[in-house]
């Protein structure tokens, strides 16, 4: 598949490039491509590249001009099967815990399975990072278990910890830092998901893939102190999905 | 240096925004009316980034620990310098000990001060802008001390100043270019955005403004796509939320129209209850 994305001016200085509108490991595919073949064509015009699922945003600097960036964009061939996007598979441990997971519960109650099976179900897929946004750093993930999507709470929580590990709809998450939100909490984790003081700032980047670990309050305890005195290395390999 | 004696509504620091990380999910952030917070810098000679205070609603009380020049631009406030009325869109001398009240603002929502150099406050990711969770301060509270440039100051009367067309303040229509999803909404829709007289909302803030008066306009939700400051998002309320300076990079709502740039300075400069109405840029 070689799809010609549909591209439109976005905003005063922007690019829309979208491609046919569902969420799939296939579309978002050419999304990745794209965004790498922006960044390497055009590095000295753009500011930023925003990817979502089916899109991506590409924000020019003030001088460009915006019909002129648009033709080069649309002579542009980019093939999604040469592109050699280097990801990581980042291992997240989070503790399932019920002082954590405040809705393991109740989840397990609407779903009629077991609390040790929601776990099991949650820890087993290798997740990829489609995307970051919502907050800093927080990473919208494919490859949710079906059995486990269920719909945002009515009400939203006024404050939901930092590092919560979370499903919304057919989606999981981690909450980067407290925040408010409607998202269903299975536990925690101890990783900082986002630190602006380091020279990469999310621990995760879009193309990246996700693996949970089930760890005790007594290793997230552990591996907290480790971070805290910067002993802590996360545990990370290149992957090919 | 400048110290807060009293922090005001919502006191930051900001500067033309952070950019380069929006892939990771962090808002640009950034002065709300660009075109106020760049003639401030201008007035005293500053580079266009300069970091400037922003000044919401309720001023602070600052007090100089040395002397410098200041510009105030923005909304109508009444500040004195040492109980003195200061005129604003003027270049100010401030000398050392002088204690600065800004009071409440007659026309206008937000102003921004300038200090000769810019401020010199935490610089993180690329930028001097607050934001949460990546800049240590949110807002400014009583007891902040914000270092400055200690420049000499040439002895010369400091006179510049400029005249502004106060009818941006009272302009009440938003320019705005379709949005992605502007072709979704029926025929019937289309216009009746653009011919509603719309209020601004007392929930509206950095993040978003949120426009009520739209009753009956509908549009599906989308999948979750890039957005910017300026995208206008129709929520299921049937309200429409304007995103600003600190709004998310992403989201799930349809994005009807997009506000120019000139736009976002002027609905940045409303308060809640104020009028607005979208017209089409051609």
């Amino acid at each position: 598949m070689n799809t010609a994305p549909d591209i439109q001016r976005f905003g005063m200085h922007g690019v829309q490039i979208s491609f046919p509108s569902e969420i799939s490991f296939e579309v978002h595919r050419h999304v990745l491509a794209w965004q790498e073949a922006v960044i390497a064509g055009f590095s000295e015009k753009i500011v930023d590249v925003v990817p979502a699922y089916h899109s991506l945003a590409v924000f020019l600097k003030e001088h460009v001009n915006l019909g002129a960036f648009i033709d080069e964009l649309k002579d542009l061939s980019v093939s999604e099967t040469e592109t050699a996007i280097s990801s990581h598979c980042i291992t997240v441990p989070v503790c399932y815990d019920e002082t954590f997971g405040l809705d393991l519960k109740e989840l397990s109650e609407a779903k009629g399975i077991s609390i040790e099976h929601i776990i099991q179900k949650h820890t087993a897929p290798t997740y990829q990072v489609y995307f970051l946004g919502f907050l800093p750093g927080f990473p919208y993930l494919g490859g949710l278990d079906t059995q486990l999507s269920h719909p945002r709470k009515s009400t939203s929580r006024p404050k939901i910890a930092k590092g919560a590990v979370a499903i919304g709809g057919s989606q999981t998450g981690i909450y980067p830092m407290a925040s408010p939100g409607g998202w269903n909490i299975l536990g925690r984790t101890p990783l900082e998901m986002f630190n602006p003081q380091a020279t990469s700032p999310t621990l995760v980047m879009p193309g990246d893939y996700i693996k949970f670990r089930r760890i005790s309050m007594k290793e997230f305890d552990a591996i907290a102190s480790k971070l805290a005195m910067g002993t802590y290395s996360v545990e990370k390999e290149v992957y090919h999905g | 240096m400048v110290e807060v004696l009293s922090g005001g509504m919502h006191t930051t620091i900001q500067d033309m925004g952070r950019f380069g990380y929006r892939a990771q999910g962090v808002p640009v952030s950034g002065v709300m009316d660009r075109f106020s917070a760049r003639l401030s810098n201008k007035l005293l000679g500053n580079a266009e980034g300069a970091a400037v205070m922003e000044i919401t609603h309720i001023g602070p009380v600052l007090r100089f620990t040395q002397p410098t020049l200041i510009a105030i631009t923005g909304a109508g406030f009444s500040p004195t310098c040492n109980d003195v009325e200061i005129p604003l869109n003027t270049r100010v001398l401030v000398a050392a000990d002088a204690v600065l009240k800004f009071g409440l603002p007659n026309y206008g929502l937000r102003a921004y001060m300038a200090v000769l150099g810019g401020f010199q406050t935490e610089y993180i990711m690329g930028s001097y802008s607050f934001y949460e969770g990546v800049t240590q301060k949110t807002s400014l509270t009583s007891g902040d001390v914000l270092p400055i440039l200690a420049i000499p100051l040439a002895k010369e009367k400091t006179t510049a100043s400029v005249k502004i067309d106060r009818t941006v303040f009272e302009n009440r229509y938003l320019e705005v270019l379709k949005g992605a999803e502007f072709d979704q909404l029926s025929k019937s829709f289309q216009e009746k955005l653009v011919r509603t007289s719309a209020v601004v909302s007392s929930k509206s803030n950095r993040m978003a403004y949120l426009l009520e008066g739209f009753q009956g306009i509908k549009a599906s939700e989308i999948i979750t796509a890039p957005v910017q400051p300026g995208t206008v998002q129709l929520m299921p309320s049937g309200h429409c939320a304007v995103l600003m300076r600190d709004a998310q990079t992403t989201g799930g709502y349809a994005r009807i129209l997009q506000l120019t740039e000139g736009a976002i300075n002027i609905l940045a400069q409303k308060r809640a209850g104020d009028q607005v109405e979208f017209y089409l840029k051609e």
